[in-house]
């Protein structure tokens, strides 16, 4: 056993209200310079929708991820003689009509253009070539499903599903979407790591962050190819490849990730796992549906005294084991199973995790009931509104947002770990809303939690970590001790000086 | 083992020695082939040796093997105007020993030399032969492989070797130029033409078509760039052509795929 630590960071999708503001949090602090404008290190998505880079889960087309096949874990993109035939031609990149032009507004006609009839504007100009273009796409295009024929109905977590139940997703009356932001997921076993021949890309064993080695990046781009969720992106500008760095200069000195911080709705948690190192290629290396167990079942106890005393081995200090212990995503993802990877298929070992969302209240009950009554149109249901929600907990896979959509994003496809982790949620919804609204717990409310094995205790954290965090207890950061680190070949006070924006060596193309 | 590893090579030695010493055999291997198994020589086109006073000075014979001779000559009343290539590979020792059988042949040839046996050629045979349209019997290369003569052929000649359209005057007319090609001198021809030499009738046949393509007004040589130009464009868009099938038949991206029906 190998312990190692990592900073994870959990999106809590049932609060999500689709805001953007992360990644405008993301975007002002890292990705507003030359060569960087098209990166969104996070991004957030409509779904059902194609997202960004525009059908990025494609990996026909993008070669992506890891593949399982004959009891080898091999690249998508290609083998390391592949690699070496491909250097200068590589199709599977996206191009960068995949992802958008970037274009910003000419302000200035606003001011200095000459007296008319009309109001001026400010026109659209391409932050590459400066010229004057028509947007025809960008990062959250189909944001609220706009333009869902083209793009939501190319989703391809679509596949699998009913065609009686995709065509209702387009549909006015059943129209449903969820938001996914994204962000690097710091994987376990990242593609890109593995991609990159130079050797430029790595994962930090204090926190597993994957960082991109700037002076030693030589643009070949594999990495770029090789991200499944397509997170690492090339500046075209400096010639290097670029990738979300979980904020790690904020981690060090106590701060949570911009995104994370910034966050309105207070989806993100942030916390320590404490995970197996040497078991990672055997969790790599099994049948899609059982990819999901096989890598929570690396993720490791931190009360255990023997992992503790394993981690105290491996020289891993004292307040990191105790971040682990006090982990809101050691909580959700282990103690609770209620949050999942994104896209395990692509074996990559994503350490961010999802929690899923539940269906808006009113579901497809009406329609099934419409069809019963033999009537068209809207129909209110015959059912008093307190019983809505255990209607929605015993027929889940009618739920509005298809069981298979999610189990299809966050479970390689296996609806039996995505409808517990729902009905778990809907069972504390349901106590807590008798709790408050009608002043007490009726037997119905209590069966259906057992039903969804939480006792009371358990309902009462899940609601007041849901619902009701504080910053510490969304945010659970070890001490880095970067100062300790430093001492070591530095003089505190000058690394202090230079620590924080900017290139202290300005990475040079053929450097 | 010393010994045993320089036997072949004391060989080798003692075998040159000797053929060194065999004037007559040289002249066989080297000289024959223009000047003739009697160097009687072409009357006209190749200057006879026997009986040539030329010979007798054999620094003079060493000198012309070794290094060549070119331009103006008088053989017994007959002028020439050929060019003999050199031949380095002949060694000092080997051109003396040439030059002594040669000192030796001239006294003795008296009798006038043989007029070379005239074999009709037909031009247009030879034309067909040179463009290669016809193959050589003996599966030599067709001559427009490597020269060019007169621009003749679709896109000129070959550049390798020499522009042709004067061979008949710097070699001696039909009669020489029928018998070089028989026994090419030139090192590089005779190597290409090792083992598969050309007949009687071909030698003829090409002499013959250089003989009339020289009295032909050469063709400028813009005509075959500009047709090297248009055949190029051809090749290009071919090419060209390939590719944008091969883009088009790429698995496309979302991105454009939508870009092309919200064109439509």
């Amino acid at each position: 056993m190998k312990v190692r630590t990592h900073m994870s960071m959990l999106f809590h999708l049932d609060k999500c209200i689709g805001c953007h503001t992360c990644s405008i949090a993301c975007k002002n602090i890292w990705t507003d310079r030359k060569g960087a404008e098209y990166m969104w290190w996070n991004n957030v998505e409509t779904r059902p929708g194609a997202g960004y880079p525009t059908g990025w889960e494609d990996q026909d087309r993008f070669k992506g991820g890891w593949e399982y096949k004959d009891g080898h874990l091999d690249l998508r993109l290609h083998s390391r003689t592949q690699g070496l035939f491909r250097l200068f031609f590589n199709p599977a990149l996206p191009s960068i009509d995949d992802y958008y032009d970037p274009y910003t507004f000419r302000y200035s006609d606003l001011f200095t253009s000459p007296e008319g009839e009309d109001q001026p504007t400010a026109v659209p100009v391409s932050m590459i070539t400066g010229e004057v273009m028509t947007p025809a796409s960008g990062p959250n295009w189909d944001d609220d499903l706009g333009g869902s024929p083209l793009y939501a109905q190319n989703d391809p977590n679509l596949k699998g599903l009913d065609p009686g139940v995709r065509a209702q997703l387009s549909e006015i009356e059943g129209v449903v979407f969820q938001y996914l932001p994204r962000i690097c997921n710091h994987c376990l076993n990242p593609g890109c790591v593995a991609a990159c021949p130079t050797g430029a890309i790595y994962k930090r064993a204090e926190d597993g962050v994957v960082l991109v080695n700037e002076n030693k990046c030589k643009a070949w781009r594999m990495c770029v190819a090789a991200c499944p969720y397509k997170k690492v992106y090339y500046n075209w500008a400096t010639g290097k490849s670029e990738k979300c760095i979980l904020c790690f200069p904020r981690l060090e000195t106590g701060q949570a990730p911009a995104c994370a911080h910034s966050c309105v709705g207070r989806i993100r948690y942030m916390g320590v796992l404490l995970y197996d190192a040497d078991r990672i290629p055997e969790a790599a290396m099994v049948p899609d549906d059982q990819l999901v167990e096989s890598q929570l079942g690396i993720i490791l106890d931190p009360f255990d005294p023997e992992v503790i005393a394993a981690a105290k081995a491996e020289g891993i200090d004292d307040g990191w084991i105790k971040a682990a212990q006090n982990s809101p995503i050691y909580k959700f993802v282990k103690v609770w199973r209620l949050a999942f990877p994104l896209h395990p298929e692509y074996r990559t070992l994503a350490m961010m995790f999802y929690v899923p969302p539940l269906s808006p209240v009113v579901s497809t009950l009406e329609k099934a009931l419409r069809a019963s009554q033999g009537k068209e149109g809207l129909v209110r249901l015959d059912i008093p509104e307190t019983d809505l929600d255990f209607e929605v907990y015993e027929s889940l896979e009618r739920a509005r947002m298809p069981v298979k959509y999610l189990a299809n994003l966050f479970t390689a496809g296996n609806e039996s770990l995505v409808v517990p982790a729902l009905k778990k949620m809907l069972a504390v919804r349901i106590l807590k809303r008798q709790e408050s609204l009608e002043g007490g717990v009726t037997e119905k409310a209590l069966r259906v939690l057992q039903d969804a094995g939480l006792t009371l205790e358990e309902a009462e954290a899940i609601y007041r970590l849901t619902t009701l965090p504080t910053l510490e207890e969304r945010f659970v950061l070890p001490p880095y001790h970067r100062e300790m680190a430093a001492e070591v070949w530095k003089d505190p006070l000058a690394h202090k000086g230079e620590t924080g924006f900017g290139y202290i060596q300005p990475p040079l193309r053929g450097e | 083992m010393k010994g045993k590893r320089f036997f072949p090579l004391a060989l080798l030695l003692a075998l040159s020695v000797a053929l060194a010493q065999d004037g007559k055999a040289l002249y066989g291997q080297y000289c024959a082939a223009c000047h003739g198994p009697e160097a009687q020589g072409i009357p006209g086109a190749i200057p006879p040796l026997a009986g040539n006073p030329r010979v007798q000075e054999e620094a003079y014979v060493v000198k012309a093997v070794r290094e060549g001779i070119s331009g103006p000559l008088e053989v017994g009343g007959v002028s020439y105007s050929g060019v003999m290539p050199p031949m380095p590979q002949v060694s000092e020792a080997q051109a003396r020993a040439i030059a002594q059988y040669l000192k030796g042949l001239s006294g003795a040839q008296a009798e006038a030399p043989a007029p070379a046996p005239q074999v009709q050629g037909d031009p247009a045979l030879g034309r067909a032969l040179y463009l290669g349209q016809k193959a050589l019997q003996n599966g030599g290369a067709p001559c427009q492989a490597c020269h060019t003569v007169a621009g003749v052929g679709f896109l000129g000649g070959g550049s390798l070797g020499r522009d042709l359209t004067d061979a008949a005057k710097r070699l001696g007319g039909e009669a020489g130029l029928s018998a070089l090609l028989q026994n090419p001198a030139f090192p590089v021809m005779r190597e290409a033409y090792k083992g598969r030499p050309l007949t009687e009738a071909e030698a003829a046949a090409l002499a013959a078509f250089l003989v009339q393509v020289s009295n032909e007004v050469p063709r400028p040589a813009s005509l075959y760039l500009g047709r090297y130009l248009v055949a190029g464009m051809v090749f290009l868009s071919i090419l060209l052509l390939y590719q944008a099938i091969l883009w088009q038949l790429r698995p496309k991206s979302l991105a454009e795929r939508i870009q092309s029906q919200l064109r439509r």
